[in-house]
């Protein structure tokens, strides 16, 4: 029975469908800080050599004939997604600890057990020992510890941080680097804004903001999702099409082996 | 006329497995660098007759802006050459990423060839400086410093190309040339699309079921014919 084409546009309807999955993903996460949009990549299945008959053939019966072939494929397989590293529209929140990327670059995480993590969402809080953390909890690297007596905090866009006590004299407290990966869509990303670094990706190269190819940081901003919801839309129309066509394919090859089941009479 | 009915038979046969490319062509609506197989039947040899000859259109695909450093897409005539398992292979696919020993490789790990052999990145990397240029004629510059260029080359006959899965193509007699520069411009931070147009495919579609269905018909018609040359001689 021909079911390798019903095979096919099955395979071609499955990767529509994880396509559909990344898209939904990506309308969810619109107005997730520094969330960077996803795009679902395919590969094309294994080709076989298949027989052909050709009509000028004049031996009666059918015959596979020797050394006449087409190469026919099998179809579709969705294999990963792929970030978008596109810069997204900065945010003024007037919170003097969040810090937006303007450029390349991502802000160094220690998780507790030393290992290190990059995130592009800046929104920054203090803990009770007076150190910079994540949402998540995990301490920005290297640290940036606050003294209690410590009135404001101005950071500039090389990412000196620069801190005024209560007797109002101010001094620099630390600088804030930002790590740049030679392929930032290789990045893994692992939930809650966060990137772990993979083969992929690189090694990490650490730098102060604003020179060799580093983004600029901005205190009192965040970057917003890159996500355009007219181009995700126009995604799902496309995949949705995509996949209505290849249950088009299914109609087809089942009315053709209906056909074949009433050629005896 | 039996011969007929096998003639008719094999058409039906034929058409099945054009529906089979159709089929593979609509599932990779969506595959980067995908190029369409053109449908056997719609091949006329030098005699106009139906020819089995298969092809594989390498029409153009649109291009994708993607913003990563790594992905390349080829504009004009030509391909990436990369490290297959039996030998070079030829791919439209520029989504490059670097392996572990510093090679630009392809989604699927092969390695891919420059001017000067393999493309490695590791010297380069190490020092501070991670930014990758890729120019339009293929040199891959870093920092300031030109380490090779990424090997595009043209099969001097296209029908000698074969297509292996990942997106690769072999080359049945190993012959290519190297375009002009000019011919083609490497874009960096972009991917081509397939070029699979849904249209062209669903006329394809319902050409195929329609001879499909005319074979059918001539084979209930011959069947026909031969019942009535069974029942010469009864009275």
């Amino acid at each position: 029975m021909p079911t390798r084409a019903l095979r096919t546009a099955a395979s071609g309807m499955y990767a529509q469908q994880v396509n559909i999955e990344v898209i939904s993903n990506n309308i969810a996460n619109v107005n997730t800080t520094s969330f960077k949009k996803n795009k679902a990549e395919f590969k094309d299945l294994m080709y076989q050599k298949v027989n052909v008959n050709p009509l000028s053939n004049s031996t009666p019966g059918i015959f596979d004939s020797e050394g006449i072939h087409v190469q026919v494929g099998n179809g579709v397989q969705a294999i990963s997604t792929q970030k978008i590293i596109r810069q997204g529209d900065l945010t003024p929140t007037n919170n003097q600890f969040d810090i937006a990327i303007q450029g390349e670059g991502y802000f160094q995480i220690r998780k507790p057990d030393g290992s290190f993590l990059y995130t592009r969402d800046g929104s920054f809080k203090v803990n009770s020992d007076g150190t910079l953390i994540t949402a998540s909890g995990y301490a920005l690297d290297p640290d940036i510890t606050l003294r209690d007596d410590i009135a404001g905090i101005f950071i500039s866009r090389d990412g000196e941080v620069e801190v005024t006590d209560i007797s109002g004299s101010s001094y620099v407290l630390a600088n804030i680097q930002l790590a740049r990966f030679i392929n930032p869509a290789g990045l893994q990303a692992i939930g809650d804004n966060l990137y772990m670094e993979t083969k992929a990706s690189g090694q990490p190269l650490l730098g102060t903001p604003g020179t060799n190819g580093f983004g600029e940081v901005h205190q009192g901003f965040l970057e917003s999702s890159n996500v355009d919801i007219v181009e995700e839309m126009i995604a799902m129309i496309t995949a949705q099409r995509a996949y209505e066509i290849n249950s088009k394919t299914v109609k087809t090859v089942e009315d053709m082996m209906q056909l074949a089941n009433n050629l005896k009479r | 006329m039996i011969k007929g009915i096998y003639v008719a038979a094999r058409g039906l046969d034929n058409r099945m497995k054009n529906l089979e490319i159709v089929a593979n062509n609509l599932a990779n609506l969506n595959t980067v660098g995908y190029k369409r197989d053109i449908s056997f039947f719609e091949m006329m040899n030098q005699f106009n007759q139906p020819d089995v000859k298969r092809t594989i259109d390498f029409a153009q695909g649109n291009m994708t802006q993607t913003f990563n450093q790594l992905d390349f897409a080829i504009n004009g005539k030509g391909f990436f050459v990369v490290e297959g398992k039996q030998g070079m292979e030829l791919t439209r696919n520029g989504k490059f990423s670097i392996s572990d020993d510093g090679f630009l490789v392809t989604e699927y790990g092969a390695k891919v060839y420059g001017k000067n052999g393999l493309i490695n990145f590791n010297d380069s990397i190490t020092k501070n400086e991670n930014t990758v240029v890729v120019n339009r004629n293929g040199e891959v510059i870093i920092g300031d410093y030109a380490l090779d260029s990424i090997l595009v080359v043209l099969p001097d006959n296209t029908m000698n190309i074969e297509k292996s899965s990942n997106l690769n193509f072999n080359l049945s007699d190993g012959s290519f040339l190297f375009p002009d520069e000019g011919s083609f411009e490497i874009l960096q931070g972009h991917l081509e699309e397939s070029n699979v147009n849904p249209i062209q495919e669903m006329e394809s579609m319902i050409k195929v079921s329609v001879n499909y269905e005319s074979n059918n018909k001539i084979i209930n018609y011959l069947d026909q014919t031969l019942e009535k040359a069974n029942e010469i001689g009864r009275t």
